[in-house]
């Protein structure tokens, strides 16, 4: 060790020039290890059951292949097969617009619902509660109760809408009544998700710059559009992209709301691979649509409308 | 029975703040040493280097002359008192202060004699079946302290382990932690923002700022002997009184008067500006002081006396110009302000606010420092020893700057 | 009272749009077939029966489902929490390179669209024999669950006191240690919350199970229910009982724990 008497350094005047030696200390390497090993097991059943399979279905999709054989390579043929086919023109029809509406609506509801309990309002324990019932329900059940509800013979909402003299015919029989209903049905449930996490962004919103906006002379309104929404915007788009992309992947609504009479594009890759094993090839094809296509969405939102990623709440 | 050594030691932050710069501070065996200094001066930092809770990202820790410096702090054998206690909630007293023991491997008869032990010298004994939830404030700092004492371990770690306490308690605690140090003799590193804290408790203190230390000397010598304006402002309630000054001759001009230095003083600071620093207690009632020996006297209007019983403060301010502040506030820190002059004076003082006065000064009370950087300067009494890095502390001729 | 009609009346709409239907279905479920099919429907039930629940209960494989679902949302559970903590905890605190990396690809999960993976998942467990096993779909929800159970145990990992886990170091723990010691006992609401709310992502599961299980006895509920719909395809009143029984412990979860289960929804989701 060196005796030379250093003299103080000018205040930050050395921070660039010193000897940038960043030490591995033993500590800092068992941490790393203990890390990544806590973390292996996670990570391990993630990669082979849901990223590996993914690249095994994109491989699939390019061969003639049936559920016992991969098959000679077919290059785009599964594709231009299924873009072809009239059934997935018409489930990706029917799954655009379930996407649209539902989550236009949902998102139109949960903001009322979220502002509504936000403003301390009597009764926000039981609103709270009461949202979140149709929330926990599995979507089979949800689909059933509904189906109950809007039955020919003995369903309320089909004797109400009979009554009215809207229409006559059975309401779970056509495509657009059945679409109306299963988007009825997503908005019942999962309208409470929307809400929850449009108030938790709403909570953040400090109270005195509403208060300023209304010193101001803010009107209500006012408020709500110039100063709301725009501090609410990252929640809106992070429960937006949620609920679209989970949307965009309908089934079990559609599988047992319809009683199959109404297809989506995962409904349409589901008969492909495993129920008419015939159409497995076009059925991983058309998987590997929906895969891109999710991704495609959520670029769009994360880059085109600027919202951050989950994870950035780095210390 | 151990020594620790910090040679160099620097931390630096991410994004490139430097915590703690070139800190090197030997702690000898069974010393009680204080690390103090303003919120944010890396007093903190600095402790846990030296527990292994943050890298030395350059220089070395040694303990007993042996590097340790990238040990973890298992293999270091330090024990810590943290500030928020961190006791385990959901453990028992017995089993917060025996863990250590157990992740060791010690055998359950053993610790649990240990424990007992350590319970008995802190008057635990009742409370160790109870959880951390279920003690009160001084009760939960006793079980980290505890939790500490178990191990025998051989350097002691206190990060303002009495902060969270209310003040009658703290003054309690304090006393017991020095007689506990002293009877254990365990080398120990205590850090507080509490002046008062530093002075009682330590064998030597070591006062920090911005990552730098200051000065390390015992209690004594840094009232009387600061080796800056930092050190100067940072210690005694009320803080120093910092007054802009010239030296002509062996004489120093305040804008309160002129004050005639000590023969030789003079000399050895040399003549130009300089910054004058006058503690409270170095003014006196007139009335009450008489006529003492080379006393200076002044004549001013009081602003405003404050009574605390035994003693007065009094209030005033200085015509001219004052100092320039944000050069005092870059040398002195938080001592540094927009402040009057105070004076402490007897409580049998009759002196009132808004009256004219004549209070006495002692000269042998003033210290000089260089204004512009706030070194100390020789001459008005005492030599900067102790300093812990100033240039050419201690006399020699000082550059003048008009 | 317009008033108080005014601070009652949103919370008064809301809570009958979404409790309604279900109140609704309850009645169906209680009222006799009779009173099911009579025109106009009548709003108060006349008479109250238990027959639907017998069906349903006398449904060998209803009963079945019920202790299907148990042994799969519950080993689901336990799985994803393990996983989740070991995985989050490192998330959370520990320093090593890639953690935005490997946490993007975790919640990346999150927006997985599931068919895109069924078919090779299909080939596989056929060539590992594990068709038609608990195991199959047990592991799947269990990888889909993760996002979820690692998302909410890292924000709540990342509200302990850190001077725990350095008390820890300095009493000589390791990370491991101080993990299962320190942590996880201190975390216990936050893991359970996180069984919460992975267990009714598991309950409610369908598409996995629909595809990996085509023996009757491994179905859990959510599988049968359909199927029972289409076997007793006029029984409207034991459709509904079906419904009910499913619902009846996701309600009490709910009711009991909506607190935790709205923390944990809506856990860090507020810094996005």
């Amino acid at each position: 060790m060196t005796s030379v008497a250093t003299r103080p350094d000018a205040p930050g005047g050395d921070v660039a020039a010193a000897p940038r030696r960043r030490r591995m200390t033993r500590a800092r390497r068992e941490e790393r290890r203990t890390a990544l090993a806590m973390l292996s097991p996670a990570v391990a059943v993630i990669v082979a059951v849901a990223f590996l399979p993914v690249l095994y279905t994109i491989y699939l999709s390019f061969h003639d292949a049936t559920v016992t054989r991969t098959g000679g390579w077919v290059g785009f043929d599964n594709y231009s097969g299924a873009l072809r086919d009239e059934v997935f023109r018409t489930a990706l029809a029917n799954t655009v617009i379930f996407t649209v509406v539902s989550v236009a609506l949902e998102l139109a509801l949960g903001l009322a619902i979220a502002v509504g309990i936000n403003r301390a309002f009597r009764g926000r324990g039981l609103v709270r509660t009461a949202v979140l019932v149709p929330w926990a329900f599995p979507v089979v059940v949800s689909a059933l109760m509904w189906r109950l509800m809007l039955q020919d013979q003995v369903g309320i909402i089909t004797y109400v809408v009979q009554e009215l003299g809207i229409t006559d015919s059975p309401i779970l029989g056509d495509r657009w009544p059945l679409m109306i209903a299963a988007i009825l049905v997503d908005v019942w449930k999962t309208t409470p998700f929307m809400a929850l996490l449009l108030l938790a962004g709403l909570q953040t919103i400090p109270r005195d710059v509403l208060e300023a906006a209304e010193m101001d002379g803010a009107t209500a309104w006012q408020r709500f559009r110039d100063v709301t929404l725009p501090l609410l915007r990252p929640a809106i788009l992070v429960a937006v992209l949620f609920r679209t992309l989970e949307a965009w992947s309908v089934y079990d609504l559609f599988w047992v709301m319809t009683d199959r009479r109404l297809d989506s594009l995962s409904t349409y890759v589901y008969e492909g691979v495993r129920v008419s094993q015939l159409q497995f090839a076009t059925g991983t094809a058309a998987a590997v649509l929906v895969f891109i296509s999710s991704i495609v969405i959520a670029l769009v939102f994360i880059k085109g409308f600027g919202a951050k990623t989950l994870q950035e709440d780095e210390r | 029975m151990a020594t620790v050594e910090l040679r160099e030691a620097t931390k630096r932050y991410r994004d490139g703040t430097v915590a703690v710069r070139r800190l090197s501070l030997e702690v000898r065996d069974g010393e009680l040493m204080i690390l103090v200094g303003p919120s944010g001066c890396g007093k903190t930092t600095a402790l846990r280097m030296i527990a292994g809770l943050e890298e030395i990202d350059e220089g070395d820790l040694l303990i007993d002359g042996e590097v340790v410096t990238e040990l973890t702090p298992k293999q270091r054998d330090i024990a810590m008192v943290f500030q928020s206690y961190a006791l385990y909630p959901h453990m028992r007293v017995a089993e917060n202060m025996g863990f250590a023991l157990k992740l060791a491997g010690v055998a359950r008869e053993e610790i649990d004699r240990r424990v007992l032990e350590a319970a008995r010298v802190l008057d635990l004994e009742g409370l160790l079946h109870r959880k951390p939830g279920e003690l009160s404030g001084g009760q939960r700092q006793r079980v980290a302290i505890g939790r500490a004492i178990v191990r025998d371990p051989r350097v002691f770690l206190m990060d303002e382990p009495l902060s969270n306490l209310d003040a009658k308690l703290r003054v309690q605690m304090r006393a017991e932690i020095a007689q506990l140090q002293r009877r254990l003799g365990t080398t120990t590193v205590y850090v507080t923002h509490d002046q008062t804290e530093a002075m009682t408790l330590g064998h030597r203190v070591a006062v920090m700022r911005d990552g730098v230390l200051q000065q390390l000397a015992t209690p004594a010598e840094l009232y009387e002997q600061h080796a800056n304006l930092f050190v100067a402002g940072f210690l005694g309630s009320p803080g120093m009184n910092l007054l802009p000054g010239r030296v002509e001759r062996g004489h120093l001009h305040l804008p309160i008067g002129d004050v005639p230095l000590p023969p030789g003083a003079g000399a050895a600071v040399g003549d130009g500006p300089v910054i004058a620093g006058i503690r409270p207690e170095h003014f006196e009632d007139a009335a009450v002081a008489g006529d003492r020996p080379g006393a200076v006297r002044i004549r001013t209007r009081l602003d405003l006396v404050e009574s605390l019983g035994r003693e007065r403060f009094a209030h005033f301010h200085a015509e001219g110009e004052g100092l320039d502040h944000d050069r005092l506030a870059r040398l002195a820190g938080e001592a540094a302000g927009p402040r009057t002059i105070v004076a402490r004076l007897d409580a049998a003082s009759r002196l009132r606010g808004g009256e004219v006065a004549e209070l006495t000064l002692s000269p042998g009370g003033i210290r000089l420092f260089d204004p512009e950087t706030g070194e100390r300067l020789a001459g008005g009494g005492g030599s900067g020893a102790g300093a812990a890095h100033a240039p050419d502390a201690g006399g020699g001729p000082m550059r003048l700057t008009a | 009272m317009r008033a108080r009609l005014a601070t009652w009346g949103p919370a008064l709409v809301i809570v009958l749009v979404a409790v309604l239907p279900v109140v609704w279905v309850l009645k169906m479920s209680l009222i006799p077939r009779r009173e099911l099919f009579r025109s106009p429907p009548t709003v108060l039930p006349d008479d109250i029966t238990l027959q639907h629940y017998r069906t349903v209960f006398d449904d060998p494989a209803f009963r079945q489902g019920l202790v299907n679902s148990l042994i799969i949302a519950g080993a689901t559970t336990l799985l994803a929490l393990v996983f989740g903590a070991l995985a989050a905890y490192p998330l959370a605190r520990l320093r090593f390179g890639g953690r935005t990396f490997i946490m993007t690809g975790i919640l990346a999960l999150a927006f997985f669209p599931s068919v895109a993976i069924i078919a090779p998942l299909f080939v596989e467990f056929r060539n590992l024999q594990l068709l038609n096993s608990y195991a199959a779909v047990i592991i799947v929800d269990t990888v889909f669950a993760l996002p979820l159970a690692v998302w909410i145990l890292t924000a709540f990992f990342r509200q302990l006191p850190r001077d725990l886990e350095d008390a820890a170091r300095m009493d000589g723990a390791t990370t491991l240690q101080t993990f299962r010691r320190v942590i996880v006992p201190i975390a216990a609401p936050g893991v359970f919350t996180a069984g919460i709310l992975t267990f009714i992502f598991a309950w409610n599961e369908f598409l996995f199970a629909n595809t990996f299980l085509f023996d009757e006895s491994r179905w859990p509920v959510t599988v049968v229910i359909p199927n029972f719909a289409t076997q007793y395809s006029i029984d409207y009143g034991g459709q509904a009982a079906a419904a009910i029984v499913v619902t009846v412990p996701l309600v009490l979860l709910v009711l009991v724990f909506q607190r935790r289960i709205v923390s944990g929804l809506t856990a860090g989701a507020v810094k996005g």
